[in-house]
């Protein structure tokens, strides 16, 4: 049997955490939000994004670090300097402290007006903040183990969730083919990246990948996008087909409804209750990923040693912005003006322009310092 | 906690495990059954001055437990009470009121069935959907129904002969529904999404009381209390007697009959958008249901072909969907329904040997001819008349327009005025039941 050390995560922990990273999405209001922009042709943006994001993965695939332990903050700070490097990690710290923060809003308020109208919303936020916030200090090698473990159980109950509620799908709905237009499905798809973390979270997690797997870590993020864009689709699918056009922008918790039209006589019915605990825990797990990274992407901006001691005021942090927004209408809008519609820039765009200036920069200074002046790839042969 | 030791951190766990058992055994939403009033059908009439009338029928879990799960003898009212109505003007502000008369909280976690009251249902049903789509307590699998006449009628008349509860009352309507299709089976869902997708329009059964078993029934026992309530078989044969009307009815209401239940659940009312426009009876709801895919099967009688003024009985089936082709292009717009039907023979007045092949043919182009001419004078005058798609018509089109803002700029509606229809049968009959020739004299 093979030893995991602390600290280090498996393949298969990494694949799970990227995926329930992204695809927990289509618990809140992701669905609702591409159907907005495509109305009937909402399934393509998924698929678009996912294509447009295996691009950019399969360009860049070449300037991925497969060897040396350098996170995507490092080498920011390699790549332009200590002053724009730290810049562009807050920017990541900023995004997933925004994205934890909308998530714990979007969450509670969801919880609060569909399953516990009269508990306060502070103690609801309370009680999921505090277990995101131990996940968080517990670390990264936890966390992906949850992932598995949850994200295992989460992936299973969306098939059956999507399952269940396809009766009331009719294929006609999904015509006229181009919904709401080209245009709308491009500029969706592009808007649509923005959920997608995966390449970011991958830049920042690999180095805690174990050494013996390094050589896959691409393909587990080419993987983890290839299964996030199912799954999205897959439950765009049927929501465009059981909430047609006119509708299925109206609906702010997709998978929420469709639990409760889950009808089959007498018996089996009224099931969402079965859902709720599953869609808590991918929440939960999303929660604590985005202040697990926030933190180690600030503690790393800052040279500090750990990042145990910046989960606390984090998690303050995340639950004082959650809070920012009066209302949940608000929160809505916040996500969609900004993380949404502006978020690709961060988790795409810039990671993408670091890997590929920072192995130009690394290939120089190894060349110019009298290095083999091999790619970090084929170093990797080497050693192998 | 590495730094403590084994028995540390069972002590730890313990003192945890033990602090929490306090406030994990209830919490804010913690709600006791017993302090819940549950209501499991609401009625909605129109009322003066923009208001509305809320009638909702409460259940009595204890009066039903003791009826002994359906048949007992001591409960008069469906769902154990009598139901209450208040006036409001809206949902939410009816079911505030409704608890100054009830002495628990109302809840709509049960609701199975929402009736909308004739008056209401023709001025527009979209006001009181909107607080239901909000409302988390309603859910979208929640029946509708469209009362003939108001919705308060049919809830005071309502006496089922075998069911106590009004959930299984509701779930046995289904069943009926697919077994013999004179009334469609509508889900609020279903209904939301024709009335949001502007190329369709809602149907809704009917239910109606019919007043000449009510009258009927006063005749006889002296007064409905005495006669109708709960009293299954009882109730029944008291009202006996035959009745009085000369032909035979499919309307909602009207059917001749005595005896049972007065309220009758046959026809379908047609909305155009969320304004009730007309209703159908039973006759036509069957065609209705087979042009929308829904027909599941009903037990119907058509003239023999063979021998003037006799009939043949048989269970007709949609062995397959519609298919439906909608020519958008043609003007007028063209319609051609293609109807596959399966038969089976179960009673026949005639003495018509069905064993033979081309007896068979005969008939099934008999059929064939008047399921044609019925479905298409009921498309045509629902369309021309209406201008409303209750049949889903467009939405085998949708796939002919590249995207959305062309399909909604077509405007189908304005189209349907002068849409030409044609229907296309195919009955083929599968099965003579369990004689081959019918007894002879």
């Amino acid at each position: 049997m093979i030893k995991i050390a602390t600290g280090e995560i498996g393949r298969r922990e990494l694949l799970a955490m990227l995926v329930i990273y992204t695809a927990s999405d289509v618990f809140l209001s992701y669905p609702q939000f591409i159907a907005e922009i495509a109305g009937e042709s909402a399934w393509m943006i998924p698929l678009v994004s996912t294509f447009f994001l295996l691009v950019v993965f399969v360009a860049v695939w070449k300037f991925m670090p497969i060897v040396h332990d350098k996170g995507i903050v490092e080498m920011g700070n390699d790549a332009f300097g200590s002053l724009i490097g730290g810049i562009l990690s807050l920017s990541y710290t900023g995004l997933f402290a925004w994205k934890a923060a909308s998530v714990s809003r979007q969450f509670t308020e969801t919880i609060v007006t569909t399953v516990l109208p009269r508990t306060p919303v502070s103690i609801i936020t309370l009680c999921v903040m505090a277990v995101a916030a131990y996940f968080a200090y517990v670390g990264l090698e936890g966390l992906s183990r949850m992932s598995l473990i949850a994200g295992t159980c989460v992936f299973v109950s969306i098939i059956v969730l999507v399952a269940l509620a396809s009766p009331w799908g009719r294929g006609e709905f999904l015509f006229p083919l181009w919904g709401n237009g080209i245009s709308s499905i491009l500029r969706g798809s592009v808007m649509g990246t923005s959920a997608f973390f995966n390449l970011l979270l991958l830049l920042i997690v690999y180095p805690a990948l174990q050494q013996h797997k390094r050589g896959t870590v691409r393909w587990t993020g080419f993987w983890a996008l290839a299964i996030t864009g199912i799954i999205f689709t897959g439950v765009e699918l049927v929501f465009v087909m059981v909430f047609p056009n006119n509708a299925s922008n109206k609906t702010p918790f997709p998978l929420y409804q469709l639990s409760r039209l889950i009808y089959f006589g007498r018996f089996f019915q009224r099931l969402e209750s079965l859902f709720i605990f599953f869609w808590v825990a991918s929440a939960v797990l999303k929660l604590s990923i985005s202040i697990w990274a926030a933190s180690y992407t600030f503690a790393q901006t800052f040279r500090m040693p750990v990042y145990r001691p910046i989960v606390a005021p984090m998690t303050l942090i995340v639950y004082s912005l959650g809070f920012m927004a009066p209302d949940f209408m608000t929160a809505l809008r916040w996500d969609t003006n900004f993380i949404e519609r502006y978020g690709w820039i961060i988790v795409v765009v810039i990671p993408s322009i670091v890997l590929v200036v920072d192995y130009f920069r690394t290939r120089k200074r190894r060349t110019g310092g009298g290095g083999s002046g091999a790619s970090p790839r084929e170093e990797l042969k080497g050693a192998v | 906690m590495h730094h403590l030791g084994k028995s540390s951190r069972v002590l730890f766990s313990a003192i945890v495990v033990v602090v929490l058992c306090g406030p994990l055994t209830g919490c804010f939403d913690l709600v006791e059954l017993e302090d819940q009033a549950f209501v499991p059908a609401i009625g909605l009439d129109k009322g003066p001055n923009g208001t509305m009338f809320l009638t909702a029928r409460i259940d009595i879990p204890g009066k039903l437990a003791s009826s002994g799960g359906g048949g007992g003898s001591d409960v008069k009212e469906l769902g154990g009470a009598k139901p209450i109505t208040v006036q409001a003007r809206s949902i939410p502000e009816a079911l505030t009121l409704l608890n100054t008369a009830v002495e628990r909280r109302i809840s709509l976690t049960h609701l199975s069935a929402v009736v909308f009251g004739q008056d209401l249902a023709k001025d527009g049903t979209i006001a009181v959907l909107r607080p239901m789509t909000r409302y988390r307590e309603f859910r979208r699998t929640v029946f509708l129904f469209v009362a003939k006449g108001s919705a308060k009628d049919v809830f005071d008349n309502n006496k089922p002969i075998l069911e106590k509860s009004v959930t299984r009352y509701v779930e046995d309507f289904q069943q009926i529904s697919r077994d013999y299709s004179m009334a469609p089976i509508v889900q609020f869902q279903n209904f939301l999404v024709n009335i949001e997708t502007k190329t369709e329009d809602p149907i809704a059964p009917i239910i109606a009381v019919n007043q000449s078993v009510v009258k009927g029934s006063k005749e006889k026992g002296g007064g409905d209390k005495d006669t109708q309530g709960g009293g299954g078989e009882e109730g029944g044969a008291k009202q006996g007697g035959l009745p009085k009307s000369t032909d035979i009815s499919y309307v909602a209401g009207k059917i001749s009959r005595s005896g049972g239940n007065p309220d009758e659940y046959i026809g379908a009312a047609i909305f155009r958008a969320d304004k009730l426009k007309t209703i159908l009876d039973g006759q036509q709801t069957r065609y209705l249901l087979m042009v929308r895919g829904e027909f599941g099967g009903s037990m119907i009688h058509f003239p023999d072909a063979q021998q003037k003024g006799k009939y043949v009985n048989v269970i007709l089936r949609q062995s397959t969907g519609p298919d439906i082709d909608v020519d958008v292009h043609s003007k007028p717009v063209a319609v051609h329904i293609r109807m596959p039907l399966e038969a089976e023979i179960i009673g026949e007045d005639s003495t018509t040997n069905y064993v033979d092949a081309r007896n068979v043919r005969r008939l099934e182009q008999s059929m064939e001819r008047d399921i044609e001419a019925s479905t298409r004078q009921l498309v045509t005058e629902v369309l021309h008349k209406e201008q409303a798609d209750p049949f889903e018509l467009f939405r085998h089109a949708r796939a002919l327009f590249p995207t959305h803002q062309a399909l909604e700029a077509y405007d189908w509606h304005s189209k349907l005025k002068q849409v030409k229809v044609d229907v296309k049968a195919t009955v083929k009959l599968r099965r003579i039941g369990t004689q081959l020739q019918p007894p002879q004299t």
